[in-house]
């Protein structure tokens, strides 16, 4: 109930339709049960003999008319607004996410992944339509039936409802040894159930793999035992549950079982009148259907609770605070004393180091050495744990967010791009910048002649994350929109490793472009090219091993000798070599 | 909604026979449902002849438990046939597609579709196996119902049966109107969630991008708009059909109140017993209740078609190798002899003849787009070429069954694909019978021994879905290292491969030694001075050959290879600098 309240508050103002459409489903609901008086009126009369004219039998009928269309009316409204409340409930959660992922540091982001942000942001918050919009108003409608009927029936006679009641007892029973016995075996489905998607998943995935080394056969085992499995596990589920199902389903709305051997001998006993009689039969007949849906009713709280936890897991991510400095004194970046920690273990250990304006500064060393973490520190996607990460001598975290980032160009071989046309992406770099601007950097970045190649040049739509172009294409759409943006600080993380080959020398020429003037951090791993580094920085396990020029290092550092060996080495590599010759 | 039935019937197949037989059971069931409105109006019918006496108490007891219990075991029975078949029929479904899936090209097995796939036999599939049969029962009663309460009706009287049967009649059509309804606005729908998920994968992919912009604030207000969009049609959707199942619902209110009217009214005049006209007013709240319920289940069953839509889909796939004969090769020259192919329109490759001799090195260069991957992928029979001919040993490939002539290939490409299971069971997969030796052999041919010994189980480690616990280098060359243990005689190998992970460069380029080793190798290059000794070299433009030959020869030409040679050697001597 908590919990509903919680999810509910998502819908914001619009949260105040959930009284109404319960209201409305109430009356539907009341409505529903109004007729059989009616009825149970005009059969007393017939009984009596007492009926007056035709014209009352038509009041009679149009009376019922009424309830039931009223009814169906109340049910039709109260639905339709319990739809718009429980849709505003998810586009409220919707906004939530998006703010969120707005909000949480890069980091993150990252590490939650933007697989299940999409799967919390479409599938998960979707799967509560069907509890927020039926399930639990309904349920609540029911609920107010049932007691309406039951107290009605307490009014007419008090022993044919106490025999009404106790067959509704009853009936509670085998649904709630359902519920235990479900649990028990509720784990063994759920467990085959994903253990079946995963291996689904695997065998498509996989398949390319498979046919490569002929082992389908075997790989169709595995998939068709994981069916196999999760179809046992479910018929053993399913037929324990529909025992119970069938039992309760049976026994709820069967009050008449109970009522009508009491009725005859109370009747018969003279202590009961025939109205009272036939209008608590009709009550007994109806206290099954709200009865029934009760029982549904009950286990959507836990399903509710289940569902919202992994979306509200997401928004419990806390928030990366914003800073509120604007400036900065010029565009060094400094590190100062840095330790960094992620999962726990120290990824940067107490590191200082200065990269000065209009310099280039390089960072080398081995895989996993923590070259990539500087410059994401840079960038912010996290907050460094003791010391600080400055920029023209104000730490990162005091800057506003705008602030920082208006700061730095990020060049990686992830090369991100709208699913809009090449020139709407390139302006991103610089909002309102002229058509001629945008050519002119595109002409800079090495990517006007194969945009002009294009049926529709400019103005083609690059496809959801730009698949319609190639890496090296992409690659250069961003470096343009980097040098539209004109940002001080210019970091290039491994941006030259292989995204094209082939074009690698026109990516070459878009970066030498780009950096003209900047503060320049670059990552890279073919020494080769950084060997004009005003500062070539040796990282080795989270902490500076040395630095210096090329030459300087070559001499000083046995760590850089090796790693430059072992690069001339693959530089040189040709395939086969002397075997064929 | 009879559409529905067939629908289900063909699709459960062999079992379709279970969910006729729950059918009758559930009609007869339905017909016991009655048995308590019948007991109290025998009641009744006894207290107004007064000769309902106390120990008929005992009587209708013993009735209405026997109808329990007998209501009880069918119910058991027809539920279970229905849960039984549904649970049945999805697995071997599941089963004979993912049959078919051994043998569909393995072009079809893209990022893309392998998606589409999944969600078709987890998702939609699952639905259908959820709820179909919940669905068609409720389906199946609903129209029972409407055949009983006729058939009871027109026992009483006719003219009560022929107001029921104008009003069952005018709630039909509305039901026909709901469905077309459904049907229409359904797709606007899927179409919307289409475009939601687009936006939050390029909203969720894109963050830290749109943050460096400083797009935040229009990103967020695009995000909004999209959602409010959802939204806004999703409640319109539930309004359009408000109205229609509003009315549908209607006509069994009028059915109900005229039924009741007419009663009352013969019997009025005397032209009905007042028995009768009693058991008429019960029965005729309950009967029509099933058909009423079916009121929301024109979009659910529009969904569940949709589904099996898309699944029937997939079985449609052409199977490549449905004629190939399981060929055994012997010598391994690879002969192109005026091979054109093209996935649309435009060709990829016009007119390609070579001949790559068996253990030569042959090097595909050329720009990006100019279908060196191209060909490779037929080799491997990715897709069959539209015309011309590939023979492998002199065996025309397209003759051979995709089976035997994968027996024969090796492939190494980007993508690489490491199963949930152990590291050794990887490299196993290259040759299921190899011994333990032998997949250490391979591990150390291919470099990645030591790696895998430093790893807490050794070649127990597990690897994560997809490898996602070793570096893109590490999972390249266990890779490689199933290759090697495979053996194959041609290896078709993308260079970039050796750069994708440049710390790893080195020791993936010694595996990458051992591996074609005595192969005949089919190369695309990128970087050229890996290829300074292939025996071919072939430069394509534009899915042409334009330049043939080796090294030497072709440094000459000055033509497009030299092009491309000095572009390579300014690229590789190129330095960043202020």
């Amino acid at each position: 109930m908590k919990e509903y309240m919680r999810v509910l508050s998502y819908a914001g103002e619009d949260k105040r339709l959930m009284p109404v459409a319960m209201t409305l489903l109430t009356f539907s609901v009341l409505f529903s049960v109004a007729p059989f008086f009616i009825v149970g009126v005009a059969l007393n009369a017939f009984l009596d003999a007492s009926v007056p004219s035709m014209g009352w039998i038509a009041a009679v009928a149009a009376a019922i008319l009424v309830c039931l269309v009223l009814k169906n009316i109340f049910n039709g409204l109260g639905l339709d607004l319990s739809h718009k409340l429980a849709y505003k409930t998810l586009a409220g959660m919707r906004r939530r996410a998006a703010a969120k992922l707005m909000k949480m540091s890069m980091g993150d982001v990252q590490a939650f992944g933007a697989g299940s942000a999409k799967k919390v942001f479409v599938e998960n918050i979707e799967e509560m339509e069907l509890i927020l919009a039926h399930s639990i108003p309904e349920g609540f409608a029911n609920i107010i039936a049932f007691l309406a009927i039951i107290l009605t029936m307490f009014c007419v006679d008090w022993r044919m409802a106490l025999a009404g009641v106790v067959m509704v007892v009853v009936g509670m029973i085998p649904f709630a040894a359902m519920m235990v016995d479900g649990m028990k075996r509720m784990n063994a489905y759920y467990g085959a159930s994903e253990t079946m998607t995963r291996t689904i998943i695997e065998y498509i995935s996989g398949m390319e793999v498979v046919k490569v080394f002929g082992q389908q056969s075997r790989s169709f085992k595995k998939y068709s035992e994981s069916v196999y499995a999760y179809r046992d596990n479910t018929l053993d589920w399913y037929r324990a549950a529909f025992t119970w199902m069938t039992t309760y389903a049976i026994l709820l709305p069967a009050a008449l079982l109970t009522m009508l051997p009491l009725g005859v001998m109370l009747y018969t006993g003279g202590t009961l009148s025939l109205p009272a009689l036939v209008i608590s039969l009709l009550l007994g007949i109806s206290v099954g259907l709200p009865a029934v849906r009760i029982v549904s009713f009950f286990p959507q709280f836990p399903q509710l609770k289940y569902k919202s936890q992994k979306i509200e897991s997401m928004f419990a991510i806390p928030d990366m605070e914003d800073g509120s400095v604007t400036e900065t004194d010029g565009h060094s970046v400094s590190f100062e004393n840095v330790t960094f920690s992620y999962g726990g273990t120290d990824v940067i250990r107490g590191l200082s180091l200065v990269m000065p304006e209009n310099s280039i500064t390089a960072l080398v060393g081995e895989s996993g050495a923590g070259k990539s973490t500087l410059a994401k520190l840079i960038m912010r996607f996290w907050d460094v744990q003791e010391g600080a990460v400055k920029i023209g001598g104000v730490d990162l975290r005091d800057l506003t967010a705008d602030t920082l980032m208006g700061k730095i160009s990020y060049v990686s071989q992830d090369n991100f791009l709208f699913n809009a046309s090449i020139a709407e992406n390139i302006r991103h770099g610089k909002p309102g910048a002229s058509n001629a601007e945008i050519i002119e950097i595109a002409k800079a970045a090495q990517c006007h002649e194969f945009i002009s190649e294009m049926p529709d040049a400019y103005d083609t739509i690059v496809g959801a994350s730009g698949d319609k172009l190639s890496g090296g294409q992409k690659q250069r759409i961003c470096i343009a929109r980097a040098m539209l943006k004109n940002a001080p600080i210019v970091i290039l993380d491994e941006a030259m490793s292989f995204a094209d080959p082939e074009n690698e020398d026109r990516i070459q020429e878009a970066l030498s472009k780009l950096i003209i003037g900047k503060t320049v951090i670059i990552i890279a791993h073919r020494l080769s090219t950084i060997t004009d580094a005003d500062n070539i920085v040796l990282i080795s396990g989270g902490e500076i091993a040395a630095q210096g020029r090329h030459a300087e290092l070559l001499e000083n550092s046995s760590l850089y000798g090796k790693l430059w060996n072992a690069h001339i080495e693959s530089m040189d590599w040709d395939i086969g070599g002397g075997k064929n010759a | 909604m009879l559409k529905f039935i067939a629908r289900l019937m063909r699709f459960s197949g062999k079992d379709a026979w279970k969910l006729k037989l729950a059918a009758v059971i559930s009609f007869i069931e339905g017909i016991l449902q009655n048995v308590p409105i019948f007991a109290a109006l025998l009641v009744i019918i006894r207290i107004t002849d007064r000769t309902l006496v106390s120990g008929d108490a005992l009587y209708v007891f013993a009735v209405l438990l026997a109808s329990i219990v007998l209501r009880w075991i069918l119910r058991r029975i027809f539920v279970g046939l229905e849960s039984d078949t549904a649970v049945y029929v999805a697995s071997r479904e599941r089963v004979r597609i993912g049959d078919l899936f051994k043998r569909f090209p393995m072009s079809y097995f893209t990022d893309g579709n392998i998606g589409n796939v999944t969600s078709v036999i987890t998702g939609d599939l699952s639905f259908a196996e959820d709820y179909g049969m919940t669905k068609l029962d409720e389906v199946i009663s609903g129209l029972i119902s409407l055949v009983i309460g006729c058939l009871v009706l027109l026992w009483a009287d006719w003219r009560l049966a022929l107001a029921a049967l104008v009003t069952c009649t005018a709630a039909m059509l509305v039901f026909r109107i709901m469905e077309r309804l459904a049907k229409e606005k359904s797709k606007i729908r899927q179409e919307q969630a289409a475009k939601l998920t687009g936006a939050a994968l390029e909203y969720a992919e894109g963050i830290s991008v749109i943050k460096a912009l400083r797009m935040t604030g229009s990103s967020a207000k695009r995000m909004d708009s999209t959602i409010d969009e959802t939204c806004r049609q999703a409640i319109g959707f539930e309004r359009s059909l408000l109205w229609p199942v509003v009315n549908y619902v209607n006509c069994y209110s009028i059915a109900i109140a005229a039924v009741i009217f007419i009663a009352f009214t013969l019997c009025f005049g005397g032209e009905l017993t007042l028995p009768t006209a009693f058991m008429t007013v019960l029965f005729v709240f309950q009967v029509f209740r099933p058909a009423m319920a079916l009121a929301t289940s024109a979009t659910m069953m529009r969904v569940m078609e949709a589904g099996l839509d898309r699944y029937e889909k997939l079985k449609e796939v052409p199977i490549i190798d449905a004629d190939g004969k399981d060929a055994d090769l012997h010598s391994f020259d690879i002969e192109f002899n005026s091979v054109t192919f093209s996935y649309d329109e435009k060709e990829t490759l016009k007119n390609i003849t070579f001949t790559a001799k068996e253990r030569s090195m042959t090097a595909l260069v050329g720009a990006s787009g100019s279908g060196k991957t191209t060909i490779a992928n037929l080799i491997a029979r990715f897709w069959d070429a539209q015309k011309g001919s590939i023979r492998i040993g002199g065996q025309d490939i397209r003759g051979m069954t995709c089976d035997s002539l994968l027996r024969c290939v090796s492939m190494v490409f980007q993508r690489v694909y490491l199963f949930n299971d152990t590291i050794g069971n990887n490299i196993k997969f290259g040759r299921p019978d190899a011994t333990d030796e032998e997949i250490i052999d391979a591990a150390k041919k291919a470099r990645c021994h030591d790696f895998i010994t430093a790893l807490p189980n050794g070649y127990d480690t597990r690897v994560g879905d997809g490898g996602s616990t070793l570096s893109g280098g590490e999972k390249q060359r266990v890779s490689i290292a199933r290759a090697i243990l495979k053996n194959a005689p041609i290896v078709l190998l993308d260079e970039a491969t050796a750069g994708v992970d440049p710390d790893n460069e080195k020791f993936i380029q010694e595996a990458i030694d051992e591996l074609v080793r005595d192969k005949t190798l089919i190369i695309i290059a990128h970087r050229l001075s890996t290829i300074k000794n292939a025996d071919l070299i072939l430069v394509l433009q534009n899915g042409e050959i334009v330049e043939r030959g080796v090294h030497s020869e072709l440094i000459k030409l000055n033509g497009q290879y030299t092009n491309l040679w000095n572009r390579r050697s300014n690229a590789k001597s190129w330095r960043i600098t202020r």
